[in-house]
């Protein structure tokens, strides 16, 4: 378990830089550390104790990692906080989408409801991940090799290619 | 290209599943619907998605969808060769599975509150549906001892937003008894002959037959799942296979040894029922109540499922 303290640092973090409500966070998930990853697993999980008597390979999901002293996001944090998500949201459309995750950064016309630093990125149909905002270009933040996987082979797909 | 009908390659395929022509009804249109590529078919992910937008995105990408006996959250998508490559599968707004493989968590019937063992379950699929349908409630423990498949599992938890699941690596037949589950679901390790489709020339494709003896691991899981469940508590078991020594003979097997009964399974999914003999050996009446999947009934690959409950 995370010690209330950096609990605290957490949620601060997701309300100051997306506008979740703090409550959100801690009522519904239980974090827990290792090593410089916070993972979230659902708060309902009864008896948490017990969990000791397992050998856990993993618990819940990847939620945050500190880079040298900052937080960064992952891209199911993201995903699964979305709906409180209130600010540094980025809508693209397909065709940009496509395009950030082939050439890994995107040209943005200035927003002003979006600053610099790590950003929530969305198509109409929903959560893409996680992108960090630098002076106007936004840089993808997903795991390299899922976007490899889906780019890989997209030539043949039926039904893209993408509206680039 | 030479006459199917005369090609030796047709016989190996009719030598390996015609074994079968006495409990599959209707065996020709078995062999027929086996030609051809498994229909693709994935699941909405609503934990992440709404359904209904999913569904308007990818036809207006010109992609056709068929609707399913599995309700609103599977689909066909006959012309779709490989849906990893959508932008709505990196979302994690859809899951490609077989619509086999979705039929043993509905069977199940996992609930918000349920604490459920998949004792058996990389890459997933069936985990990341149980969660879908707890609504990211309650508890699951995800087993899965073989290290190497654990990335593919946390891959998909990760992908989907699945955050009630817990991932152990113990071997199943050994899960510590300490814990008791009120559903365990137990998709074991099989010869996998469901997967086997029929090439042009009649040959045997997607699916590489093993000498393998798979039955004791299996009857060692259900076993231990079994012992697992709190009293009152259900599991299902589940292979892809048709043959009988992995699916009707398991159960048996426990049913010899546990106060175990087979539970009927309400869903409305076309099936055959469970065999209660093969080849001279007699399995219990109330394997009848027991589903075979059979794909000129299910567009998907061939299956088996038990639901059992500890009295
Ligand atoms: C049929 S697959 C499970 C598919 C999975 N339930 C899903 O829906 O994605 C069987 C799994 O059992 C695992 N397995 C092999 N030996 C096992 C054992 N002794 N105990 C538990 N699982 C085992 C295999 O590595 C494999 O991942």
């Amino acid at each position: 378990m995370l010690a209330d303290e950096e609990t605290n640092q957490v949620c601060t973090y997701l309300r100051e830089r997306f506008g979740v409500p703090q409550e959100e966070v801690s009522r519904r998930y239980c974090l827990l550390a290792r090593k410089r990853t916070v993972w979230a697993l659902s708060r309902e999980v009864r008896d948490p104790a017990d969990l000791a008597t397992l050998k856990i390979v993993s618990a819940g999901i990847p939620f945050l990692r500190k880079v040298q002293r900052w937080w960064k996001p992952t891209t199911s944090c993201l995903r699964i906080l979305s709906p409180w998500i209130r600010f540094n949201r980025v809508l693209l459309s397909r065709g940009e989408a496509w395009r950030l995750l082939r050439e890994g950064r995107l040209s943005l016309t200035p927003d002003s409801q979006v600053s610099d630093g790590y950003v929530l990125v969305e198509t109409p149909e929903g959560v893409l991940g996680c992108g960090l905002l630098l002076k106007g270009t936004l840089h993808n933040q997903i795991p390299k090799h899922e976007v490899q996987n889906t780019l890989r082979g997209m030539e043949t797909q039926h039904s893209e290619p993408p509206d680039l | 290209m030479k006459d199917p009908g005369t090609s030796p390659s047709l016989v190996q395929a009719l030598d390996f599943l015609g074994v079968y022509r006495d409990i599959i009804p209707d065996f020709r249109g078995f062999m027929e619907a086996l030609r051809g590529e498994i229909p693709t078919s994935f699941r909405v992910n609503t934990l992440l998605a709404d359904p209904d937008k999913v569904i308007k995105a990818l036809e207006s990408q010109g992609i056709p969808l068929q609707a399913t006996p599995l309700g609103e959250w599977f689909w066909l998508a006959p012309t779709l060769r490989s849906p990893g490559h959508l932008l709505e599968h990196l979302m994690g707004l859809i899951y490609t599975q077989t619509l086999s493989s979705g039929l043993p968590p509905l069977a199940l019937d996992p609930a918000p509150t349920d604490r459920i063992l998949d004792l058996c379950a990389a890459p997933g699929s069936k985990t990341t549906q149980m969660a879908q349908m707890m609504a990211n409630r309650g508890l699951i423990v995800a087993n899965e001892p073989v290290q190497g498949r654990h990335a593919a599992l946390e891959g998909n938890l990760r992908r989907l937003g699945v955050v009630n699941t817990l991932v152990t690596g113990y071997h199943g037949q050994n899960f510590p008894l300490r814990w008791r589950f009120n559903k365990v679901l137990v998709d074991v390790p099989c010869s996998g002959e469901g997967n086997a489709r029929v090439g042009p020339w009649g040959e045997l494709r997607g699916f590489r037959p093993m000498r393998r003896d798979f039955s004791r691991l299996q009857k060692a899981l259900l076993v231990r799942a079994f012992d697992l469940l709190e009293e009152g508590g259900s599991l299902v078991y589940s292979t892809c296979t048709y043959n009988p020594r992995e699916n009707e003979a398991v159960v048996d097997h426990l049913l010899r040894l546990r106060p175990a009964e087979v539970l009927p399974i309400p869903l409305d999914v076309p099936h055959e029922a469970g065999l209660t003999h093969w080849r001279g050996e007699t399995y219990h009446e109330s394997l009848r109540l027991a589903w075979r999947i059979y794909p000129h009934s299910l567009p998907s690959v061939g299956f088996f499922m038990a639901k059992i409950a500890r009295r």
